[in-house]
């Protein structure tokens, strides 16, 4: 029942003076109800305000990364698991087979589950893992990724020695190891396939070491007000699951707060390489690290001077053939399971054009985020100054500087006239790096007015790529390019090469890593020679007739200066010749290769899978539903016994060596800080309760009730008399 | 008529349900901040942290006091919600306070970490770890802060303690954006001795 006021309460002005008490009462009634509907849409008001706040902001402000020791009995601090690393890298031909074994040393008096976030190139093909405990091995296997989840829970429980890899980007992996006993070693040997990288003539190789702490974008997804938070995070990162990085807890490992010394290293690394090209090489280099090379014949082996380093630098390798003997083309080829697959090289003729080149609207966008703090943006301001030099008077140009928001220096592209670059030159200096990494508003940025038909649109990208919502970028970028390219260019210590490779990728261009001040001049310098260049397009393949071949990448993409044609191939037999055609700028150009060579290289199939299971994870990208990609990825992964985002390495001890009442300690390995780098962030605790808000509301609603009751006995009074 | 019955009752039960929950927030932090005082005397014997009471899924790791405003809080381990409603917590992943590194401890703004808006630069704080001495501290800066634009980095390349807060002190809502931040260095160098065995130096994880 809903009784209405009289209307002569509310309308006139001179009710009966029986009356205006009793209206009074009602006046303050309705305006303390007004009073409350204001309050209240405020109080929504700001909780959805402080939602957006939360979508824009950075390193998750949410609750601070809890790394709650996983003991049932009173925790304890333990010494964190101690791990030593030995990698040999054994390269031959366009492949390079790694061995990576990990000792995890638990020095405490405790049982420790260790859990380390590490890094891989981003063209890894885990094929192998093995667990050693002292004298015994245990095979690792490939199971779909939930279930060898299952396995390893419940080993880990049973107090089984276990060891579970997963995949948490193309080149980030996390490795659990359970069930170490006090004072043991466990150690987890993983092995991985990779192509090398030929580019101008040059052969490298990039062996990571760390992990540069990536930006989480988005709106924490942890449930639970401040005073009940469920600590069931997804990992043991800093940084909490947002909507935008459902898994950034597993992405965010802690950096050792202590910066590495020879003194005190930290994650301490030994590094061998063999290296045989089967031909004779000049100027074998390591960028970052001191080596000794030894020499056999056309075998080279190579080891760090100091023995063991800290992991706080990506290793890199790089060397050339001899004069005269820089290859044109290749083929590696290896029969499994009665299929043949096949690696092929070859290096088209320089591009040249007989026209003028094309203006060009040049964007360049420059991260100036906290993670580029320390050596990285002074890399990065180098890079932009010089390349403001590469600039033409007949070109466009503009620069974006972003971090938590984007900053562009003019509101469109201008002119590159004197006046013009010396504004962007003071611009450049002046950058300095701090706020969060929100790439998708400086991209939105930069794509925002459509390219000009007169003008060719290059945009350059030089960044850390330190970033948890890779996948979304990709596909921003893919959908909202345009017919422009994109280039980009990776700083620092420590760069997410995934992100490089693959945003040159679906923005069609190339890209480049910088790693040292001392470099930028010579990698800005090729790169700029590829912007200024004509590009190998249209290539195209004719295999021998009648073979039915699966190919990757499926379609070849347009090749920079310098760049080879490098495609891997699977066909029942595959035999007779191949021939490989495009334009080299305005020149047609065709080549033919023998395939079935004399060699049979092992790897060359795992490499195959590997490559169809990237192009897979593209189609995600390009808009296939994840379902599909995922069924069609665990086929692949499976057969090929492939560590992939669906699929993960398990292996586990039959006999039961933790007893049933010691307890386990979780206890993740800290990743070392990259070199000359800002240290790692962290996460703002939420600091403060609802208490206030929650007392000053009941304080209201006392109010209120005793309002009614005071006006209900006025009534009543009045209806009594 | 039948709303008259109800809505005394109900904005009773509602104001009494939220003043109730306010309440408790608040008395909450002050009742375990003494059960954890018991706890630390025990853990003084014990290479073992302890925890204040039995379902405690936290333990102090380290004591804060500054005599000058009659603080004299128990630091507990995680400066996640369900260690802040007890006390401040120390940031897992850094320095534990009164050790090398960078240390960062977490409270909040409207209980124990109240008293931040009347610390000032120059004054001096006192940390004792679990089981070692005590280091002396001085407050060198304080800044508010826009957690969205500014991550929290160690600044200094010496040792450096940051204790954290929500600001505004008096805001109504919780879970704002920006923080108020006290900045402090220690003045002697900060004890190494003690168990590095249970309590690394520099490992906290």
């Amino acid at each position: 029942m809903t009784r209405r006021l009289p209307y002569y309460r509310v309308l006139d002005t001179q009710p009966p003076r029986r009356m205006r008490r009793r209206s009074r009462s009602w006046l303050s009634i309705a305006f303390i109800s007004l009073l409350l509907v204001v309050m209240g849409s405020i109080a929504w008001q700001t909780a959805h305000g402080d939602e957006a706040d939360e979508t824009a902001m950075g390193l998750a402000d949410a609750k601070a990364g809890s790394l709650l020791i996983a003991t049932g009995a009173p925790g304890r601090y333990i010494a964190a698991t101690r791990l030593d690393s030995e990698a040999h890298i054994d390269i031959s031909g366009m492949t390079a087979h790694v061995r990576v074994k990990q000792h995890f040393r638990n020095d405490s008096q405790g049982w420790v589950e260790g859990i380390y976030v590490f890094p891989l190139t981003d063209n890894a093909a885990v094929h192998r893992m093995r667990m050693i405990i002292g004298e015994r091995i245990i095979e690792g296997k490939i199971q779909e990724r939930a279930q060898a989840k299952r396995t390893y829970e419940k080993a880990k429980s049973e107090g089984r020695k276990a060891s579970l890899v997963e995949q948490e980007r193309p080149n980030m992996f996390t490795n659990s190891v359970a069930n170490i006993g006090p004072g043991e070693t466990i150690t987890v040997e993983i092995e991985y396939l990779q192509t090398v990288r030929f580019d101008s003539g040059v052969f490298s190789l990039r062996f990571p070491m760390t992990i540069t702490p990536r930006y989480i974008p988005g709106n924490s997804t942890r449930s639970g007000s401040e005073e009940s938070v469920t600590l069931q995070a997804n990992g043991h990162g800093w940084a909490m699951d947002t909507d935008q990085v459902p898994d950034a807890s597993r992405i965010t490992p802690f950096l050792n707060p202590v910066a590495a010394t020879t003194a005190n290293p930290i994650n301490p690394i030994t590094l061998t390489a063999t290296l045989d090209m089967g031909m004779p090489l000049n100027d074998i280099s390591s960028a970052y690290h001191d080596v000794v090379l030894k020499r056999e014949g056309k075998r080279y082996q190579l080891k760090l001077t100091q023995g063991s380093v800290s992991m706080e630098q990506d290793f890199v390798l790089s060397w050339e053939p001899a004069a005269g003997n820089t290859p044109q083309a290749a083929v590696f080829s290896e029969q499994r399971a009665g299929e043949d697959y096949a690696l092929l090289m070859i290096v088209p003729p320089k591009p040249a054009s007989t026209r003028a080149a094309l203006p060009r609207e040049m964007i360049y966008i420059v991260d100036t985020s906290g993670s580029m703090q320390g050596v990285s943006i002074d890399q990065a301001k180098q890079s932009l100054l010089l390349a403001l030099k590469g600039l033409g008077p007949q070109d466009r140009f503009n620069i974006i500087e972003f971090n938590s928001t984007p900053t562009p220096l003019f509101t469109r592209s201008q002119e590159a006239n004197s006046q013009n670059i010396a504004r962007a030159r003071h611009f450049t200096e002046k950058l300095q790096a701090t706020g969060g990494t929100e790439m998708r508003a400086a991209l939105e940025l930069a794509f925002s007015h459509p390219a000009e038909e007169s003008h060719l649109r290059q945009v350059v990208f030089i960044t850390d790529g330190a970033v948890g919502n890779e996948e979304a970028l990709f596909k921003l970028i893919y959908d909202k390019l345009g017919s422009g390219r994109l280039f980009t260019v990776g700083i620092g210590s420590a760069p997410n090469s995934h992100f490089m490779h693959k945003a040159a990728q679906f923005g069609r261009g190339t890209f480049t890593h910088i790693g040292n001040i001392n470099e930028v001049q010579a990698r800005m310098g090729e790169l700029l020679a590829k912007l200024g260049s004509p590009v190998v397009a249209n290539l195209q393949v004719d295999w021998p007739q009648g073979a039915t071949v699966e190919m990757y990448p499926s379609r070849l993409p347009d090749l920079y200066l310098g760049e080879p044609v490098v495609i891997s191939a699977r066909a029942p037999s595959l035999q007779g010749m191949v021939t490989i055609s495009g334009n080299a700028g305005d020149q047609p150009w065709q080549q033919s290769l023998q395939l079935r060579g004399l060699n049979n290289h092992s790897g060359i199939a795992t490499v195959w899978a590997r490559e169809k299971i990237a192009a897979l994870l593209d189609q995600k990208t390009t808009g296939r539903p994840e379902q599909d990609v995922r069924d069609d990825v665990l086929k692949v992964a499976l057969l090929h016994q492939l560590v992939s985002p669906y699929t993960s390495f398990i292996a586990v001890e039959e006999v039961v060596s933790r007893p049933q009442n010691a307890d386990l300690a979780t206890s993740p390995v800290a990743n070392a800080r990259p070199k000359g780098q800002a240290p790692q962030p962290f996460a703002y605790p939420k600091t403060a309760t609802g208490s206030g808000r929650a007392m000053g509301f009941g304080l209201m609603f006392l109010w209120l009730g005793w309002l009614f009751t005071r006006v209900i006995r006025k009534e009543e009074e009045h209806g009594l008399a | 008529m039948a709303w008259r019955k109800f809505i005394v009752p109900f904005f009773l039960v509602l104001g009494a349900w939220q003043f109730g929950h306010g309440a408790w927030i608040q008395a909450k932090a002050v009742l375990a901040q003494h059960l954890i005082a018991s706890a630390w005397q025990e853990a003084q014997q014990h290479a073992d942290p302890v925890k204040p009471w039995p379902w405690a899924d936290t333990w102090p790791v380290a004591r804060l006091q500054m005599a000058s405003r009659g603080v004299d809080l128990f630091i507990l381990q995680g400066a996640d919600g369900s260690s802040l409603a007890f006390g401040p917590g120390h940031l897992n992943g850094s320095a534990l306070p009164g050790t090398p590194g960078f240390s960062v401890v977490g409270g909040h703004r409207d209980t124990h970490f109240r008293f931040l808006q009347s610390v000032r630069v120059g004054d001096a704080l006192d940390i004792t770890p679990n089981r070692r001495s005590t280091v002396r501290y001085r407050v060198t800066a304080i800044r508010i802060v826009d957690s969205r634009n500014e991550p929290l980095l160690a600044e200094a390349d010496h040792d450096q303690l940051v204790l954290v807060t929500c600001y505004p002190f008096e805001a109504l809502d919780a879970g704002g954006p920006l923080r108020y931040l006290v900045f402090a260095d220690p003045i002697r160098q900060p004890s190494t001795t003690g168990e590095p065995d249970h309590v690394p130096s520099h490992h906290t994880l």
